[in-house]
């Protein structure tokens, strides 16, 4: 008994660092962003606290709606995008011999070794008038121009800044699969694409989740890749935070929509979370009842 | 040649396998018949595996052609071969219920929902596991999920089943109860069972015929009472059950060593398998083929004199070492007359020891090299 309590106690005790940094990092800043998001802003960029509503009135502008929409079709649309490239590299990888995943995994994590601005800079010159993608496409007769800023050129550098995050997760669900099950499927007539559906990626569902989650949830928070490669025609919230926060000199405002995102993002995880769970669910009993009729 | 031997279901023909500069299988004839109960017996690392993954297409043979029920497959993928593999580590999937484990084969081929529910459930009846339907393979015991595997594996009717070491991770008397099981399964389904083992036991008990392998060749196939009793080389003889072998030369058309003289032997078959005069053998007794004499002075002529060096009782019968002068000689005495009359003896105590001609089987001293 007295055992059991003393090591309550350490347990509890050595909690306590993990606790002040979570506290400090996490809880402290949006306890304040919370309360500013209620405060009362003044033209010159200051903060007169108090309490009002008018924040989040004042988001309820259309334009505002308009990037918030925008943003999410973008993240879901990212989040999608990378996990499945994600998938196919983390397969790729898990079937390889064991001697040479570490090298391979090694390759994925290199250009996150380099700075998010470069990363982002490098994609301009691939992408742009002078660079390679338009030369051959030039040299093929395909008449181009640049493919900065557009859309594409957005698409595409978000899922290469995010497919490490999509890559590792699923890899790790991959890698605790029995390399013979795929013998196995195959061997009970299994195709490629059944050996997948039916095997590879229930089985790696949960490494799945985790790249939607991971890639949807900072895709909402990106500024730098919509202003660099789209031109900053199509801002992203992130962009927008920074905008308000920066140029507008509105901290409330900002914080106001900080909140807003931080809300969006939960409830989406929330309901991720519910319809997987749905989904799960149902294709049990259907199997259930089918086997009963 | 006047019977009709049965429909071939598996033929091998000069079928190697080389993984860099190893040559794992060395290029053999294999034909295995419809409806046979078919081992494959040797030690660890013969390329048992290794064959087996030819056959099923997980491997692709460095030379040779695989014929399954008259077809040539070797440009057909594993899916589209009508067979079956039931994995050394089971492989069941472990996100769907025994039930949907079974079914899996039948879902991936689009059988009928009607027709699938029945052969599912037939299936699990087969293996007595009709009340595990719904449970998750990680809910089972060995010797259940074994049997899942088993239901996975015949639920598609395939020809023919590879069953890799399927007992090898079960205790020992599981093994028994599930090496009859296997038996019963195997007659009441009529598939041809191919089956990787190293436990000689389990081949003799099982098989309709043996293939004994060693180093990548196989070196005998026969029917469990041809391989135990007629081995075609040493290195099966000494592989199937205990075996003494006596060194001896050929002289007259009699095996001789120098402590015993003219060993009882099959001579007659020897020369029918090409033994010659000059030649090295070994004579390959059975130590229950041995009779002891507690008594020299009572042994039949012929018989070899010898010590008492050893002896282990093992309830039902004795364990005995009997060095003679050619050879130390291991006996199966059972117990009763000729066993209390053991007992009574002392160690190192003068027996003599005799068997008939037809049990010492005259082989090559050594492996013919190819
Ligand atoms: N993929 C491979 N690459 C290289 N060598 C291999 C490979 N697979 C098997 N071998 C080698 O081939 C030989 C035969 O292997 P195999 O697995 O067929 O033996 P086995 O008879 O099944 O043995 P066990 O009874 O231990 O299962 C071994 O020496 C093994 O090291
Ligand atoms: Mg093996």
């Amino acid at each position: 008994m007295a055992n059991t309590r003393r090591d309550s106690v350490t347990g509890a005790l050595m909690m306590v660092p993990a606790s002040i940094v979570i506290l400090l990092l996490v809880v402290v800043p949006m306890v304040i962003i919370a309360r500013d998001s209620f405060a009362i802003s003044d033209p010159l960029g200051g903060n007169l606290g108090g309490f009002t509503l008018d924040n989040y009135a004042k988001l309820l502008d259309p334009v505002y709606g308009k990037t918030i929409g925008y943003s999410l079709g973008m993240a879901v649309l990212n989040a999608i995008v990378c996990t499945i490239v994600g998938y196919v590299v983390a397969y790729y990888i898990a079937t390889r011999p064991a001697r040479r995943q570490p090298v391979l995994l090694l390759l994925v994590i290199i250009p996150f070794l380099t700075d998010f601005l470069v990363r982002t800079f490098s994609w301009i010159t691939l992408l742009g008038s002078g660079g390679p993608i338009i030369g051959i496409a030039k040299a093929l007769g395909i008449p181009a121009t640049s493919l900065v800023p557009s859309q594409t050129a957005v698409v595409l550098s978000l899922l290469y800044a995010f497919l490490p995050v999509a890559v590792f997760p699923i890899y790790a669900s991959m890698r605790a699969i029995d390399p013979s099950l795929r013998e196995a499927a195959a061997d009970l007539g299994a195709g490629w694409w059944q050996t997948h559906a039916r095997v590879f990626v229930p089985l790696s569902a949960s490494g799945l989740a985790s790249s939607v989650m991971l890639t949807f949830v900072p895709t909402l928070g990106v500024f730098v890749i919509p202003v660099l490669l789209g031109g900053g025609k199509d801002p992203l919230v992130g962009n927008l935070i920074v905008t308000l926060f920066t140029e507008f000199r509105n901290e409330p405002l900002g914080a106001a929509l900080s909140m807003v995102v931080l809300v969006l993002m939960l409830a989406s995880v929330a309901l991720a979370g519910l319809v997987t769970r749905l989904v799960s669910r149902g294709a049990r009993r259907s199997a259930r009842s089918e086997r009963s009729a | 040649m006047t019977e009709t031997p049965a429909p071939v279901a598996v033929r091998l023909r000069g079928i190697t396998k080389t993984f860099g500069s190893n040559t794992v299988v060395q290029p053999l004839d294999l034909d295995i018949r419809d409806g046979e109960f078919f081992s494959i017996l040797g030690p660890s690392g013969c390329g048992k595996t290794t064959l087996m993954r030819m056959i099923t297409g997980f491997e692709t043979p460095t030379d040779g052609s695989i014929e399954l029920d008259g077809r040539n497959v070797d440009k057909v993928a594993t899916r589209d071969r009508d067979l079956n593999m039931l994995f050394q580590s089971y492989a069941l999937f472990p996100h769907l219920s025994v039930y949907e484990n079974v079914a899996f084969e039948l879902r991936v081929r689009r059988t009928p929902k009607a027709e699938l529910d029945g052969r599912v459930r037939e299936a699990l009846q087969l293996v007595r596991l009709a009340d595990f339907a719904e449970r998750k393979p990680s809910e089972l015991s060995g010797g259940q999920r074994q049997r899942v595997a088993l239901a996975r594996a015949v639920v598609g009717r395939p020809a023919v089943v590879l069953l890799d070491e399927p007992l090898g991770a079960l205790d020992q008397k599981l093994r028994k109860e599930m090496q009859f099981e296997l038996k019963r399964m195997q007659r009441e389904v009529g598939i041809t069972f191919i089956y990787v083992t190293h436990d000689q036991e389990e081949a003799l008990t099982m098989s309709d015929r043996i293939a004994v392998m060693s180093a990548g060749r196989v070196l005998q196939v026969a029917s469990p009472i041809d391989i135990y009793d007629a081995p075609a080389s040493r290195f099966v003889a000494g592989f199937i059950g205990s075996c003494n072998l006596i060194p001896a030369r050929m002289e007259a058309g009699k095996a001789i060593c120098s402590g015993f003289g003219a060993v009882p032997a099959d001579t007659v078959d020897a020369q029918a398998r090409g033994v010659r005069d000059g030649d090295e053998v070994v004579v390959a007794v059975r130590p229950e083929r041995i009779t002891l004499h507690a008594d020299p002075a009572l042994a039949p002529a012929g018989a070899a004199r010898g010590v008492l060096a050893e002896r282990v009782f093992l309830g039902d019968e004795w364990t005995v070492h009997v060095s003679t002068q050619g050879a130390v000689l291991t006996v199966q005495v059972p117990s009763g007359e000729n066993g209390a009359a053991l007992a009574a003896l002392a160690d190192g105590a003068e027996v003599a020891v005799s068997w008939t001609p037809a049990a010492g089987r005259i082989l090559p001293a050594e492996e013919a090299a190819a």
